[in-house]
């Protein structure tokens, strides 16, 4: 039965799940959790409590607007603008909280954060973290990129801009990592200092 | 400094999966939406299905309504139409009595 789910594709899937058919969603919830769960955590950081809080928040929208899908439309496109969403909305809260502390607005560009010590894992959590600072509109093609995997295409879709907009914002988000990460040297040095 | 191995892949690699508790608390939500709308279904379904005989029911009671209403106005009328029949022959008897005293009065003198 969970191998015939698995060959359905979406569409077929959310039909069911429509009729009643629970393992139908759990197929869909298992297919799309952990792009889900990734692609908050480029808004959250990588606060795993949070960002099963999101993802949550995300999969109880779903269930309440399943009724309301339009079957024509791609069903990951729908998912992913509601994770968007949900990691903008989380993203306003917590400027309201940092706002009141003006050390915390992190300048982006500012200081280096030299993670290269670091564990690949976490590694990958302080990007997430340095990630969930960044500009929204910068932030929702990197949240997509990273967390569903889909094209440049796909991503100005879903966020209703050209693609190559979706292709600077992620190298310019990119660049930005770089910088701060000190990947990358930034404008201004040396070469000695690059290598 | 190192040289970028490539940030997007590296994310891209990097696992994060939600934790059990959110597959289980989505589910059980899932079903309670579907038990609920279940529910809702079978309240739509038994109030579609008893349309016609609530329509029916509207329309004896406002025809009945409607009969008693006009058989009440018909006979407020009626009965105006009578007393008024009823005053002008009063009317009537009084005026032929008149008459009948300025002729007898005239016979008189």
């Amino acid at each position: 039965m969970k191998n015939k789910l698995q060959d359905l594709n979406d569409a077929e899937l959310v039909a069911l799940a429509m009729d009643g058919d629970i393992s139908a969603f759990e197929e869909i919830y298992d297919r799309y959790a952990p792009g889900i769960a990734k692609t908050l955590a480029s808004f959250s950081g990588p606060d795993r409590d949070l960002i099963d809080d999101l993802t949550q928040d995300v999969f109880f929208r779903v269930i309440k607007g399943l009724p309301s899908f339009v079957p024509s439309h791609p069903f990951a496109h729908w998912l992913y603008t509601i994770a968007l969403n949900v990691g903008r909305n989380h993203v306003r809260r917590r400027q309201r909280v940092i706002l009141l502390d003006a050390n915390e607005m992190d300048n982006f560009s500012d200081h280096y954060h030299p993670i290269m010590d670091l564990s690949e894992k976490a590694m990958a959590d302080e990007i997430f973290r340095l990630i969930s600072h960044l500009p929204e509109h910068l932030l929702s093609v990197v949240s997509l990129r990273i967390g569903s995997g889909m094209s440049y295409g796909e991503i100005s879709e879903v966020l209703e801009i050209p693609e190559g907009t979706a292709r600077s914002r992620m190298h310019y988000a990119l660049r930005k990592l770089r910088t701060k990460i000190g990947l990358q040297a930034p404008k201004g040095q040396t070469k000695e200092e690059e290598r | 400094m190192k040289k970028d191995t490539g940030i997007e892949e590296l994310l891209k690699r990097h696992k994060i999966e939600p934790s059990a508790r959110v597959k289980q608390s989505t589910l059980s939500q899932f079903a309670d939406t579907l038990e609920r709308r279940g529910r809702f279904r079978v309240i739509l379904t038994l109030w579609k299905r008893s349309v016609p005989v609530y329509a029916v029911l509207i329309m004896i009671i406002a025809s009945v309504g409607l009969s008693f209403y006009a058989g009440r106005s018909i006979n407020r009328s009626g009965r105006r139409t009578r007393f008024e029949l009823n005053s002008f022959s009063v009317q009537d008897t009084i005026f032929s009595k008149e008459i009948s005293w300025h002729i007898a009065q005239a016979d008189l003198l």
